[in-house]
C-alpha cells in the first residue's frame, strides 16, 4: 500500500490527468443514457399478474386506461352542446398516436352500439353517430343508453350527469420512439389538448387515470436532478462548517461526483437505461463517496499534524483568518437561505418556491464563500508557481505529503474492504425479477467501486498538489465543536456507568420498531404516491365518486381450444361471476361479452327481459356473434374477446387502487372460479391494479430478501476480513437496527412499504455498513498500538466517530431539502427515511456497536492490547 | 348442400366490387377523369350470378376467421343494386345461415336472417354506407360503388399495377354529406386503361390518414356481351387496425337465370 500511494504521489500529475480525462470520456457517454419510463421495469416479468398484464395487452389493447368525465354543470347531459363536446373530444382522441382506437369508449365511438330489439328482428345502430338536436333526439338516446346495460355507469353516469370516455394507452411501438412518442407525458398532454379546447362554462372536465399519473412521476421526477444539486450544495456546505476547510468543502464532493459520472457514463456504454425509479442512486453514491471522502480527510489531518515537524509550521493567516471568520459564519450563510426558503415553499406549496427563494437568499448570504473560493484559487495559483517562497515552506509540503501518504497507509484497506463489501451487496441485486431493482443494484455497485478508484488515485494526488493547510485551518479543523462535543459525550457514555442505558434504549427502540412493522402495510397504491391537493387527485376523487371506478381490473378467461367461450357453460359462469363481483366492496361496474350476447338475446326476442340471458344453445350464441359482426365493424368486440374466441377480456371498473383489496378480490373471484366454472376454463387476472400488487407481493418477498441479502454479504466479508463472524455481527447491528427502526417508524406512521420506501432501506444498509467498519479498524489499530481502553476509545469517537457525524449529518441535511417537493411524496419520504436511517445508522455505530465490543471483548479487537 | 341452387350474396358483392370497373375497350382519348369513372362503375354489375366463395377475415396479429359462402346475386331493375342471397357452409357453428341483402343505394340497407338454431328469420338493421360490409374491412359504399356525381375527380397521373397501365384516379367528395356517408376524405383509384377494372384503391380517412388499401387481382370478363367484369380475389386492409379481409371467389357463374324466388324469406326458411 505504501509504495502504491508513494507512486500516487509521485506521478501525481499523470493520475490526475488520466482521471480527469476518463471523466471527459463518460462525460461524452452520457450522451449515450436513455432514461426509459416504462412502467415495464418495475414490476415483476414473471409475476403471474404481470405476464397475465402483457398478454391481456397483446390480445386486447388494454392496459393503462385514461378516464376523461364530462360533467354538466346545468342539468343533465343530453345537452347538443355537451354531446358535441364529447364527440369532438372522441374523434380527437381517436387520432392521437399510441391510443388505442378500436378500443375507444364513449357515447361517441364507433363501437358503442345500441343494440335494439324490434317487431321483426334486431337494430344494431351506433349510439351516438350523430349528435341529436331535437328534443326526441335527445330522449331516444338517453332510452338507447338505458336499454343498453352495458354503458350504464360506463360511458354514462347513473345520474345522466356526466359522460366518460375511456381511452386506453398502449406501451409506446418501436415506430413511437422513433417519432419521439415516448412516455405518459407525451400521450396525457395529447389528452389534455384534446380537451382543453372544450373547457367553458357549461361543463366541468376531469381527466384521471394511469396515463397522467406517470406522466406526473415523470414531471416530479424532472425535479430530481435539481434536488440533487441543491442537496449536494447542502452536503458541500455541512462538511464546510465541519472541518472549516476549503479542502473539507470540496473534496468530499469531489470523489462522489466524478463517482456518479463514472457510473452513468458506464451505464451509457453498456445501453443500461436509467429509469426514474433509480434515482435514489446518485444519493446512495453521494452518500457512500462522501462517507469515504470524509474519513480520509479527517485521517489526513490528523496524519498531518503529525507529521508536522515542530517549528517548521506555516503560519501565515495569524493576522485575518478567512477560514476562521467564515467557520463562525457559516451556520447564519446556510441557516438562512434554508429557513427562508422552507418559509416561502410551505407558504406557496410549490417546491420551486422554495428553491428559488433559497437560492436568492442564498447566493447572498454565500457571497462570503465565493470570496473565499476566490482568494483560495489565487493562492493555490500563487502556491503551484512559486511554491516556496511565498506560501510554504518545504517542511509542510513534506509534511503534507508524508501525510497524504500515511492517511492512504491506513485508511485505504479499510476503505477497499468497506465499498467492496458495500458493492459486492449492490451488484447481488442482479439476481432480482425486477428490471429496476437490478439497474439499481448494478448502477450503484459501479457507483461505489467508482469511489474507491477515485479516492484511492485521484484524491491522494490532488492533496499532494494543493497547499498544506495552514496552521489556523489546521487548528480550527482540531478545534472542539458541537461534533467533538456529541462523540466526546458518547465516549464518556460507553465508557461510564449508564452504557447499561444504551442497551436498554437500544431494547425500547427495538421493541418499539417490531410493534411498528407490525402495522406496516405493503401497499404500492400508485395514487398514493400524490398529495390529494393536486389536480389530478381531486379529478380522480371527482370522477370515481361519479362513475363505475377510475380503476381497471382485467380477468383473462381461456379456454383449451378455439371457440371455447362460445360455449353457453363458459359464458353463463362468466356472467355469474360479473354479477357475483359486483356485489363486491368498491366494484362499480362489469363488462364482458357476455353482456353482449345477453342483449342480443334479448333483442331478437323483441326486448322481452325474460331473454336478457345467455341462450342454452351454443349455435345461437355463434349465429348472434355472426350477425353481429356483420352489423358492427370487425373491431367491436376486440376488447372482449379474442379472434378465435379461446380468449376473453372481463373488464372490472373499481373505485379502489388499493392493492390489498384488489388481492382479496382475487382471491374471492378464485374461489368462485373453481366452484362454478367449467374446469377446462382458467381465469387469470390483470391490469394496473393488478401489477401494483404483483410488485407489493414482490416487495415484501423481495425486498426483504433484497435486504437479507445485503446484510448477508456484509456479515460474510466482515467476518471473512476480520477473520470471526462476532466481526460480522457487529457490523450487521447498526445497519440492522436502522433498517428495523426505519420500518418500525413507517409502521407507526402509517407510511407504507413500497418502491420508494423500500430502496431507502437498501441506501441505509449501504451507508450503515460504512460507520461500523471505518469504527472497528480503527479500534483495533488503537488497541494494537497500545493505547489503554478508554483512550483508545474516545480517541476513535473523536476521529472516526466525528466523521462518520459529518457524514451523516451531511447527507442528512443535503436531503432533507427534499422534504419543499410538495405534492410528491416519494420525495417526502425519501427526505425523511434518509435522515433516519443515517442518524439511527450513525448513532448505533457510535453508541451500541462500541458498546457491545466493551461488555463482549472480542478477541479480533482485543488482541492487540499489551496485557 | 345445394350449391347450385344457393349462390351467394356476398361473392356476388365482391364480384361487383372486383368488376365494378370497365366499360368498353374502346377507349376515346381525352376522356375526362369523371368519364372515366362513370365507366368503371358499372363494369361489375353483372346481371345474376352463383358463385362459391370463401373470406378470410384476419387481424392485427394474424389471426384468422375462415368462412365458406354460398351466394346468389341478381341486379335490380335500377341497373344499380344488386339483390344478394348468402348462405354460410362453414364454420359449423353457423352452417344453415342464411342472409338476404336488398341493396338500396337510396338508403340504409336491410339485411334478412335465418337463423337455424332459432328456425327464425329475423330482421337485421344496421346502420350505414360508411360502415363495415358484414364484418369484412370492405364497407357497403365500396361494395355498391361510390356514386360518380358525388365526387369531383381529377387524372393524377398514370402507373402500371400489376403489368397493367392504369389511370391513377383521385377522387374527392364533393360535400361534407358524402364524405361523411362514406368516411372517406379522399379515395385513389387506379383503373386499366380500355378494360376500366379497378386493380388498386386507397382510401383517406376524415383525418386524411390512410385508412384502407384494396387490391383486386385474377379479373376475368365474365359477361363479354355486357363487358361485365369480376375479380377472383379482392383484398382489403386496413392500415390503422391492422385487420385484413380476402375474398376468393372459388366458383362463378353468371348470366343463369337466377330466379327472384331466391330472395324472399320462404327460401331462406326452406332450407
Amino acid at each position: 500500500m505504501r509504495n502504491y500511494i508513494e507512486l500516487i504521489v509521485r506521478l501525481r500529475w499523470l493520475v490526475i490527468a488520466v482521471i480527469l480525462g476518463l471523466t471527459v470520456f463518460f462525460v461524452k457517454n452520457l450522451g449515450n443514457l436513455t432514461v426509459i419510463i416504462d412502467p415495464n421495469t418495475i414490476v415483476p416479468q414473471s409475476h403471474p399478474f404481470v405476464s397475465t398484464t402483457l398478454k391481456i395487452e397483446e390480445v386486447f389493447g388494454s392496459r393503462y386506461v385514461a378516464a376523461i368525465g364530462v360533467t354538466a354543470k346545468d342539468g343533465d347531459v343530453f345537452q347538443p352542446e355537451i354531446l358535441a363536446k364529447v364527440q369532438r373530444i372522441t374523434q380527437r382522441l381517436s387520432e392521437t398516436p399510441r391510443v388505442v382506437q378500436t378500443n375507444l369508449l364513449s357515447v361517441a365511438a364507433s363501437r358503442v352500439k345500441d343494440i335494439k330489439g324490434t317487431e321483426d328482428g334486431m337494430q344494431v345502430q351506433q349510439m351516438m353517430e350523430e349528435v341529436p338536436t331535437t328534443p326526441e333526439g335527445l330522449a331516444a338516446l338517453k332510452e338507447a343508453l338505458l336499454r343498453n346495460n352495458s354503458y350504464m355507469n360506463s360511458v354514462v353516469s347513473e345520474d345522466f350527469k356526466t359522460l366518460t370516455i375511456l381511452a386506453e394507452v398502449r406501451d409506446a411501438s418501436p415506430e413511437d420512439k422513433k417519432e419521439g412518442r415516448v412516455g405518459f407525458t407525451y400521450v396525457s398532454d395529447r389528452i389534455s389538448e384534446a380537451v382543453d379546447t372544450e373547457r367553458d362554462d357549461s361543463v366541468t372536465i376531469e381527466v384521471t387515470g394511469y396515463p397522467p399519473f406517470i406522466a406526473l412521476i415523470e414531471k416530479f421526477a424532472e425535479r430530481t436532478p435539481f434536488l440533487l444539486m441543491i442537496a449536494i450544495i447542502i452536503i458541500g456546505i455541512i462538511h464546510f462548517e465541519a472541518f472549516r476547510t476549503l479542502q473539507g468543502l470540496i473534496l468530499p464532493l469531489v470523489t462522489p461526483i466524478i463517482a456518479v459520472i463514472w457510473a452513468l457514463g458506464f451505464m451509457g456504454l453498456a445501453n443500461v437505461p436509467l429509469d426514474i425509479f433509480n434515482t435514489l442512486t446518485p444519493t446512495l453514491v453521494l452518500a457512500v463517496g462522501a462517507g469515504h471522502a470524509v474519513q480520509l480527510l479527517k485521517r489526513y489531518y490528523e496524519e498531518y499534524n503529525n507529521a508536522q515537524p515542530n517549528g517548521a509550521q506555516y503560519t501565515k493567516t495569524k493576522f485575518f483568518d478567512v477560514s476562521r471568520v467564515l467557520g463562525k459564519l457559516s451556520p447564519i450563510m446556510l441557516g438562512v437561505p434554508v429557513l427562508w426558503g422552507l418559509y416561502k415553499g410551505f407558504q406557496t406549496g410549490e417546491l420551486s418556491d422554495g428553491v428559488s427563494a433559497t437560492l436568492q437568499v442564498g447566493s447572498v448570504s454565500l457571497i462570503p464563500v465565493w470570496l473565499f473560493f476566490l482568494w483560495a484559487s489565487i493562492r493555490l495559483i500563487i502556491y503551484i508557481f512559486k511554491p516556496k517562497s511565498i506560501v510554504a515552506d518545504d517542511a509542510s509540503i513534506s509534511a503534507n505529503r508524508q501525510a497524504v501518504i500515511d492517511s492512504i497507509v491506513k485508511i485505504g484497506p479499510v476503505m477497499l474492504t468497506a465499498g467492496i463489501v458495500a458493492s459486492c451487496g449492490f451488484f447481488s441485486l442482479m439476481v432480482f425479477d425486477i428490471v429496476s431493482i437490478r439497474v439499481f443494484g448494478i448502477f450503484s455497485g459501479i457507483g461505489i467501486l467508482s469511489v474507491l478508484v477515485v479516492e484511492m488515485t485521484f484524491i491522494p494526488a490532488l492533496r499532494a498538489i494543493l497547499p498544506p493547510p495552514s496552521q489556523g485551518e489546521t487548528n480550527l479543523e482540531q478545534e472542539e465543536r458541537v461534533w467533538d462535543r456529541i462523540t466526546g459525550f458518547y465516549a464518556r457514555t460507553i465508557l461510564g456507568p449508564n452504557r447499561k442505558h444504551i442497551f436498554s434504549i437500544t431494547a425500547v427502540l427495538i421493541v418499539v420498531s417490531i410493534y411498528g412493522m407490525s402495522k406496516l402495510s405493503i401497499e404500492s397504491s400508485l395514487k398514493g404516491y400524490f398529495s390529494p391537493d393536486l389536480e389530478v387527485m381531486q379529478n380522480d376523487r371527482a370522477l370515481n365518486e361519479r362513475m363505475a371506478g377510475t380503476n381497471t381490473i382485467y380477468l383473462m378467461i381461456e379456454g383449451e381450444e378455439q371457440d371455447a367461450i362460445k360455449d353457453p357453460a363458459v359464458l353463463k359462469a362468466m356472467d355469474q361471476l360479473a354479477r357475483f363481483i359486483e356485489t363486491e366492496p368498491n366494484i362499480g361496474k362489469v363488462m364482458s361479452i357476455a353482456d353482449f350476447i345477453k342483449q342480443m338475446n334479448k333483442s331478437m326476442h323483441a326486448d322481452d327481459p325474460s331473454y336478457y340471458r345467455i341462450p342454452d344453445n351454443r349455435n345461437t350464441i355463434a349465429e348472434y356473434l355472426l350477425i353481429y359482426s356483420m352489423s358492427g365493424s370487425p373491431g367491436d368486440f376486440d376488447p372482449y374477446v379474442d379472434y378465435d374466441y379461446k380468449l376473453a377480456n372481463m373488464v372490472i371498473f373499481t373505485h379502489s387502487d388499493n392493492t390489498t383489496d384488489m388481492l382479496t378480490l382475487w382471491s374471492n373471484i378464485q374461489n368462485f372460479v373453481d366452484e362454478k366454472f367449467p374446469s377446462t376454463v382458467t381465469v387469470n387476472v390483470g391490469g394496473s391494479v393488478a401489477q401494483s400488487a404483483a410488485l407489493a407481493e414482490v416487495i415484501v418477498k423481495d425486498k426483504l430478501l433484497n435486504i437479507a441479502q445485503i446484510a448477508g454479504v456484509v456479515f460474510l466479508f466482515a467476518s471473512i476480513i476480520f477473520r470471526t463472524p462476532v466481526a460480522g455481527l457487529l457490523v450487521v447491528t447498526p445497519l440492522l437496527l436502522s433498517v428495523l427502526t426505519n420500518m418500525g417508524l413507517m409502521g407507526i406512521l402509517g407510511l407504507s412499504l413500497n418502491i420508494p420506501t423500500a430502496l431507502v432501506s437498501s441506501l441505509a444498509i449501504g451507508i450503515g455498513a460504512d460507520y461500523a467498519i471505518y469504527m472497528l479498524f480503527r479500534l483495533r489499530e488503537e488497541l494494537a498500538k497500545g493505547t489503554g481502553v478508554d483512550e483508545a476509545f474516545h480517541k476513535v469517537l473523536r476521529t472516526a466517530g466525528t466523521a462518520c457525524l459529518f457524514v451523516a449529518a451531511a447527507v442528512t441535511g443535503g436531503y432533507a431539502v427534499q422534504a419543499f417537493s410538495r405534492g410528491y411524496y416519494p420525495h417526502t419520504w425519501t427526505a425523511f427515511l434518509i435522515g433516519t436511517a443515517m442518524i439511527v445508522s450513525v448513532t448505533a455505530a457510535l453508541t451500541v456497536m462500541p458498546s457491545l465490543i466493551l461488555k463482549f471483548r472480542p478477541k479480533f479487537i482485543f488482541d492487540g492490547v499489551k496485557k | 348442400m345445394k350449391i347450385n341452387a344457393t349462390t351467394f350474396a356476398f361473392n356476388a358483392t365482391f364480384l361487383a366490387l372486383g368488376a365494378i370497373f370497365c366499360l368498353t375497350p374502346l377507349a376515346s382519348f381525352a376522356q375526362s377523369a369523371a368519364e372515366i369513372m362513370e365507366k368503371n362503375f358499372v363494369i361489375t354489375k353483372v346481371t345474376d350470378s352463383e358463385s362459391e366463395s370463401t373470406f378470410i377475415l384476419r387481424n392485427k396479429s394474424g389471426k384468422e376467421r375462415v368462412r365458406k359462402t354460398f351466394g346468389t346475386t341478381k341486379l335490380q331493375k335500377n341497373g344499380i343494386d344488386n339483390m344478394r342471397m348468402t348462405r354460410f357452409i362453414e364454420p359449423t357453428d353457423v352452417r344453415g345461415v342464411v342472409s338476404l341483402l336488398i341493396e338500396q343505394s337510396e338508403k340504409d340497407d336491410d339485411i334478412w336472417l335465418y337463423l337455424p338454431s332459432m328456425k327464425k328469420v329475423r330482421r337485421l338493421v344496421s346502420s350505414n354506407k360508411r360502415d363495415s360490409f358484414v364484418g369484412t374491412d370492405f364497407s357497403y359504399g365500396d361494395v355498391i360503388g361510390h356514386k360518380v356525381q358525388d365526387w369531383d375527380h381529377t387524372i393524377a397521373g398514370e402507373e402500371l399495377i400489376d403489368g397493367f397501365e392504369c389511370y391513377l384516379i383521385e377522387s374527392t367528395p364533393k360535400n361534407k354529406t358524402t364524405a361523411n356517408n362514406t368516411g372517406y376524405s379522399k379515395r385513389v383509384s387506379w383503373i386499366q386503361k380500355e378494360a376500366y377494372v379497378t386493380r388498386k384503391a386507397e382510401m383517406y380517412n376524415l383525418s386524411g390518414a390512410l385508412y384502407k388499401q384494396m387490391s383486386f387481382k385474377d379479373l376475368q370478363l365474365i359477361e363479354p356481351d355486357k363487358n361485365r367484369w369480376a375479380a377472383m380475389e379482392l383484398r382489403a386492409t386496413n392500415v390503422i387496425s391492422g385487420h385484413s379481409t380476402i375474398v376468393k371467389v372459388d366458383k362463378l357463374k353468371v348470366n343463369v337465370g337466377v330466379k327472384d324466388s331466391y330472395f324472399t324469406k320462404r327460401y331462406m326458411e326452406s332450407e
